[in-house]
């Protein structure tokens, strides 16, 4: 029962991931690979506010999300201006040094040890220590980012990204700030994506940086694809299926040494076979007829 | 005529290496003509679009547009002054449907901020039934408002080309710059295309066309400006350069 409630924290979580990184790839058409590094600063952040100074998990968060969305800003402000393949290459230069910083900075991150018995949360006399408790606690949190996410993805705000993805040229011709949309929607994004870190961090009590690879940032993205890019829904249909595939192989006795690499096999296939017979992944997007009249 | 000018272009080049694709290109627009840009393939009628417009930056010269500097400005700058252009290839949003294709032209949206997103639906009840009626207004006014719901996409280039200018009106812009807006079109849409040029010169619009075929824009044309290797070749009242044999020499690539 334990476990079972792990795994639906543990969906909670990537969906949260998959959700904000899709308002990136999927709705505005920017390949990031960078994701990772932003679910490691909000899981750095939480684990050292915690261990550290003993932040109340809850007030790490608006540190998380201050510090990715600035550091956001400032990755989206430099690289941004580069187009399509080149903002591949910018992203994932981004996402290799910070994954060096998680391994190099000992001072503060302790490096390949990683960072033990980060406390679970607690609020207004409330313990989450429960799993069934924090199960709960990263559903409210998904919750919430969905209603950020369609409230971001729905309104004219969502369609200029869109419509910047369509066609970049197009959309500056009416009027709209390119690189302000750009800037925005990556900013957001990655604040979430601090906020998955965080939750991330209190679920396995645990962080080391071999959790915020490039691996990992690819991980994300196979979400994204094989939920369906420009859908938010289907994000969380994506982790959902994605993680609990693997998962499956627990019941079939699969020595973990086994496990491991079949887990990393069926994600590169899923991908593959998702890019070439299902591209709009399991729930596309929806194209709006507009306003009924 | 005379006066102030409404749009004027001063000095303006752009060489791309060793090619001078607008080389010292100096005109005026004046506001409520249609004034048109040709010339051969290559003589850089496009060149000069990207360079008025924002999307390339000019090597050298000054545009001013109702006494905007604009030689600086980023596009989407130079269209909250007025000035809005089309593309040769459109650039439309080809998975969207027709009635967001003109509804994204709009101005004026707080729900296009991100701060706006989260303003609560009654606040925008009245911005949002307003936006709603003006695009359903430029969808009837080009015939389009059956084909509101479909995906620009899957629409027969004519009407891509009706979409295309429905999203330039939508922007309320005065100054309509327009690339090549009869190219692909059959002689009946190429008629309705300059019925409706004219009819919107009418409301009060300018419009500078770009075309490389001189007589499909001669009979609606106030002005015509010829550009030839990036200079400028010519340019007077359309009878006027019918008549000019330099023109007629570059068109028949003596």
């Amino acid at each position: 029962m334990n476990y079972l409630v792990y795994v639906l924290s543990l969906v909670a979580i990537y969906a949260i991931l998959t959700v904000s990184l899709n308002l990136v790839v999927g709705y505005t058409g920017i390949l990031s690979v960078a994701h990772a590094a932003f679910m490691g600063i909000g899981a750095y952040t939480a684990a050292l506010l915690l261990t550290e100074w003993g932040f109340n998990f809850f007030l790490t968060l608006p540190v998380g999300l201050a510090i990715s969305g600035l550091v956001a800003a400032g990755l989206a402000a430099s690289t941004l201006r580069l187009r399509g393949d080149y903002y591949i290459i910018g992203s994932f230069g981004f996402q290799v040094i910070m994954y060096n910083v998680f391994l190099n900075w000992i001072a503060l991150t302790k490096g390949p040890f990683g960072i033990r018995n980060i406390p679970r949360p607690r609020a207004f006399g409330i313990a989450f220590a429960d799993p069934a408790r924090y199960a709960l606690l990263t559903i409210v949190f998904l919750a919430a980012t969905l209603w950020v996410a369609r409230r971001v993805a729905e309104s004219p705000y969502g369609k200029v990204l869109r419509a910047i993805r369509e066609d970049e040229a197009g959309a500056a011709s009416i009027g709209k700030n390119v690189r302000r949309y750009k800037i925005s929607i990556f900013v957001v994004s990655s604040m979430l994506a601090s906020v998955g870190g965080a939750l991330y961090a209190g679920l396995i009590s645990y962080v080391d940086p071999f959790a915020f690879t490039i691996n990992e940032s690819i991980f994300l993205q196979a979400l994204v694809i094989v939920g369906g890019a420009g859908n938010v829904y289907g994000s969380v249909v994506g982790a959902a299926v994605l993680i609990t595939l693997p998962e499956m192989l627990r019941f079939f006795d699969v020595p973990t040494t086994v496990a491991s690499p079949i887990r990393e096999i069926l994600y590169g296939s899923l991908m593959i076979l998702f890019l070439r017979f299902r591209p709009k992944g399991l729930l596309p997007e929806r194209i709006s007829p507009g306003v009924a009249r | 005529m005379g006066a102030e000018p409404y749009f004027q272009v001063t000095g303006l080049s752009k060489a791309f290496g060793g090619l001078r694709a607008v080389d010292d290109v100096s005109f005026g627009v004046t506001r409520g003509s249609i004034t048109s840009l040709i010339g051969p393939n290559g003589a850089g009628k496009t060149t000069v679009f990207d360079l008025i417009s924002g999307f390339l930056p000019a090597d050298h010269g000054r545009v001013l547009f109702r006494g905007h500097d604009l030689t600086l400005c980023r596009p989407h700058q130079i269209v909250a002054f007025g000035m809005v252009r089309t593309f040769q290839h459109l650039g439309l949003f080809y998975q969207l449907s027709v009635w967001d294709n003109v509804f994204l032209g709009l101005p004026g949206k707080r729900r296009e901020r991100l701060w706006g997103t989260f303003l609560p639906g009654r606040v925008l009840r009245r911005e949002e039934k307003l936006l709603a009626d003006r695009t359903a207004e430029i969808l009837d006014y080009l015939g389009l408002g059956a084909k509101a719901g479909e995906q620009v996409g899957n629409l027969a280039w004519g009407d891509q080309k009706l979409v295309c200018i429905g999203r330039l009106l939508a922007t309320d812009g005065d100054f309509l710059l327009l690339d090549e807006p009869a190219a692909g079109l059959s002689d009946e849409q190429t008629v309705e295309i300059k019925a409706l040029l004219k009819a919107l010169v009418a409301r009060g619009k300018t419009v500078l066309i770009i075309d490389h075929n001189m007589e499909a824009i001669m009979d609606m044309s106030d002005w015509v400006i010829v550009l030839n290797s990036g200079r400028i070749l010519a340019s007077g009242p359309p009878a006027e350069i019918q008549a000019n044999e330099d023109v007629i020499k570059a068109y028949l690539g003596v």
